[in-house]
């Protein structure tokens, strides 16, 4: 019998019939955004392939809930008592990105991004610039830790500036995917206080 | 509540399995001494 998974947009749970067999069969599945998804994670495939694919999916589920936001929303604190919001996570996921990749794997001299000694809290509170250019920069920080992971020798790979000891390149990528798994919740809750779409 | 802390370092296997530690601790450490009838 061939067996395969329907997924339906909205759906969560109930039953559907196999196309053309008028067999039913029960269905559970989680909601899925109504995008087609460009990062797949392979079921199989060495760490390196495994752990870069996660990462990417990630990403892109902050792009996705923060898709077709408008401009003048995405600063809202749509989930209190919480004060997050969909661009104040871009300023902070930003800032992780050049943070962990750039200035500690990499050693590369940079300034970090929305954060200063007197507002640690920078990115999450300062909310006054234009979201939409806060998403490009958060691209383009994307865009850079990808080179910087292209270009390492392989997960032993040890980054340049230690923190709170050395670490190598698969701790980082397991942590970032922890990090994005994390805040990719958050933006799930903001995104369906904005206008009630959810799913991944 | 004494906390898993995420792994300094180490192969795949005890780095996967330290950090999915980690955050099956931090669930319960979210939900720790919360009210029976407040899940």
């Amino acid at each position: 019998m061939v067996r395969f998974r329907i997924v339906v947009a909205g759906c969560k749970s109930g039953r559907m019939e196999i196309p053309g067999t008028g067999e039913e069969i029960a269905v559970a599945t989680s909601q899925v955004w109504p995008v087609l998804r460009r990062a797949v994670i392979p079921r199989a495939a060495d760490e390196f392939t495994m752990l870069k694919a996660y990462l990417e999916h990630y990403r892109e589920t902050f792009e996705l809930k923060c898709a077709g936001v408008p401009a003048d929303r995405m600063s809202e604190r749509s989930s209190p008592p919480s004060t997050m919001s969909l661009h104040g996570l871009t300023r902070h996921l930003a800032g992780v990105e050049r943070w962990w990749f750039a200035i500690n794997f990499a050693g590369l001299d940079l300034p970090m991004l929305h954060y200063s000694d007197d507002d640690p809290d920078e990115d999450f509170e300062s909310l006054d610039g234009d979201p939409f250019e806060a998403l490009d920069l958060w691209r383009a920080e994307c865009e850079r830790s990808r080179e910087i992971v292209e270009a390492a020798s392989g997960l032993d790979a040890v980054g340049v500036r230690e923190r709170n000891g050395s670490y190598t390149l698969r701790w980082l990528m397991l942590r970032m995917i922890a990090e994005y798994a994390q805040h990719d919740g958050h933006a799930d809750f903001l995104r369906e206080g904005l206008d009630g779409a959810v799913g991944a | 509540m004494e906390r898993v802390w995420v792994p300094a370092d180490g192969d795949d296997r005890d780095l996967l399995l330290g950090w999915l530690a980690f955050h099956r601790h931090a669930l319960g450490a979210t939900c720790e001494g919360l009210e029976p009838e407040r899940p």
